[in-house]
């Protein structure tokens, strides 16, 4: 009840809102007389030529109808349309690598608390003086209170974060670039508070938009990270080989985004290193950015390789390049490419002459 | 008297002595170059003939086994060394290097530095890659060593036997190659040599 009087409020708020802003407008609707466009400036196309006329089709405002609170209606004109994006064919969108990271740390918390206060109520004196009779009373009350608390944690606990690792898969974007596909940068992932293992579902980051308009997704998952920091007697000699190595493991799934089949998985694996050799007592510095390059180095040649085994054949009827290329195909058949070679009147070299009447080689 | 004449008689004694000596040591050696394969039977003691032989008969069988005759690439084999386990000095690598340098020199295998080899090749690398003096793109740079599939390793025995009048004395020379990656023995063999000095 409460709801159909605000409704009809509404409805005459809004009817009045129209009349305020167009009288002429809901007067010719009603009359069923064609509406003008609401915005008076003309529409211009793409190519340049402005509609010549405005169709509107006739129709008399029989009920209006307002719901509030987003309830659902059982009126089909107040359904949202569901906007269908075409996917941009053989392109794909390419994430960083997201990375669980797990560490346990330990922990010491000590607290201790101590509260005291005295309360002291003011004196308060009796004296009657009777004929007979002498009284004289003296009262006062004193309140202490001491608190103390103490207490002691510790131990170890476990922290998990989750993140995203960048530019460890510019030559796996490199090498789709090159294979013909049209890459696309993902949105990134961030974490949010008491994230869990949700973070990796590329499902729902398909289902977010997170890839835009790309047919594919790459997505990498770094599975392990090792660091390896070891000391070796060589045996024979004197010296110690000093090794510092980073090693590096990621799960690649290639997800098509309208099937949500996976095309393609694989592990690809990268390690890096920096050694020295010396005594017993040798300070080792490592070089970390020898040790980065190797990692790269060799992480990019096992994934480009897995990778181009499995990426799935270029569609080229719907290649991209065909979509955005304005020029045609140059091939057998076009007149321009024609060239006919006459031999030169000085002898020797060949000159082109052009033709009165150009040959025509039509396709088969 | 007489006391006097006796010691006398010992320095004159000494002198002579000395003379002899000296003169003896003036006296030039005769120096001649010899057939250095020829057979040497000097004593029983392990000699230039017996080293000759085992290194020569042990590379033939080497050559023969199928670890070389049945691959493609010439394996690649380092040496462990051999053990002296006689009663005789022998410097064993003498034997693992004669056996080394006739394999090389067929072609049909390829070697690598040993254990004993190592410190050099580890100054090496540390003097070319660590010392900032070196341009990198011409160092060799380390991790980069050649590992080998197999291992050859053994040992030299003997047995000993006399009497007043004869002396027997037998040398063995056992060899094994290993396979490092596997500990299988892909190849094994005994050369045997006999010498009698009698008198």
């Amino acid at each position: 009840m409460l709801i159909a009087k605000t409704s009809s409020m509404f409805n005459l708020f809004a009817i009045s809102t129209l009349l305020i802003a167009s009288p002429n407008v809901l007067g010719q609707a009603i009359s069923g007389t064609p509406l003008p466009p609401i915005s008076s400036v003309p529409e211009i196309r793409p190519d340049g030529s402005t509609p010549s006329e405005v169709s509107v089709t006739k129709g008399k405002v029989e009920s209006f109808k307002m719901t509030l609170g987003g309830g659902s209606s059982s009126d089909e004109g107040s359904k949202q349309p569901v906007q269908i994006v075409p996917k941009i064919p053989n392109s794909v969108a390419v994430t960083d690598l997201s990375i669980k990271k797990e560490v346990k740390e330990f922990f010491y918390d000590e607290k201790f608390n101590s509260k005291a206060s005295i309360q002291t109520s003011p004196s308060s004196t009796v004296v009657t003086d009777g004929s007979t009779n002498s009284t004289s009373a003296s009262t006062q009350s004193i309140n202490g209170q001491s608190e103390a608390s103490y207490s002691k944690q510790f131990g170890t606990r476990r922290v998990i974060s989750y993140s995203e690792v960048r530019g460890l898969n510019a030559d796996i974007k490199s090498t789709l670039i090159k294979a013909g596909y049209k890459v696309v940068q993902a949105a990134p992932n961030v974490a949010k508070e008491n994230e869990n293992d949700n973070y990796f579902n590329v499902t729902e980051r398909i289902n977010r938009g997170d890839f835009r308009d790309a047919q594919f997704v790459l997505n990498g998952t770094i599975t392990n990270v090792e660091v390896r920091n070891t000391r070796d007697y060589i045996q024979g000699t004197s010296d110690y080989s000093y090794r510092l190595e980073h090693s590096l493991i990621v799960e690649f799934t290639l997800i098509n985004t309208e099937t949500l089949q996976v095309v393609a998985s694989f592990n690809a694996m990268g390690t890096g290193q920096d050694m020295y050799l010396g005594k017993s007592n040798a300070i080792f510095v490592p070089k970390v950015d020898r040790i980065t390059r190797e990692l790269l180095s060799s992480f990019s040649q096992d994934s480009q390789k897995k990778l181009i085994d499995q990426l799935p054949p270029i569609n080229k009827e719907t290649s991209i390049f065909n979509v955005f290329s304005s020029k045609p195909e140059v091939g057998v058949g076009d007149p321009s490419t024609l060239k006919v070679y006459a031999p030169g009147k000085s002898g020797g070299g060949s000159q082109i002459t052009p033709e009165k009447d150009p040959v025509v080689i039509y396709r088969k | 008297m007489e006391k006097i004449m006796s010691v006398n008689n010992l320095k004159i004694t000494l002198l002579s002595l000395l003379i002899l000596v000296l003169q003896g040591c003036a006296t030039e050696a005769v120096v001649r170059y010899g057939d250095s394969k020829a057979v040497e039977t000097v004593n029983t003691d392990f000699g230039s003939s017996d080293l000759l032989q085992l290194s020569e008969r042990m590379t033939r069988s080497i050559l023969d086994s199928k670890v070389v005759t049945g691959s493609r690439e010439p394996p690649i084999i380092t040496l462990a060394g051999v053990k002296n386990k006689t009663s005789d000095y022998i410097d064993t690598n003498a034997i693992s290097g004669r056996i080394r340098a006739q394999l090389t020199r067929s072609g049909n295998v390829r070697f690598v530095a040993s254990i004993s080899e190592m410190q050099n090749q580890v100054d090496e690398l540390k003097r070319q890659n660590q010392t900032g003096l070196y341009a990198n793109q011409t160092t060799s740079r380390m991790g980069n060593m050649t590992g080998s599939r197999y291992r050859v390793e053994g040992e030299i025995t003997s047995i000993v036997k006399q009497n007043k009048n004869i002396k027997d004395v037998f040398y063995n020379l056992h060899l094994t190659m290993f396979n490092n990656e596997t500990g299988e023995i892909v190849w094994e063999d005994d050369q045997d040599i006999r010498k009698t000095a009698s008198r």
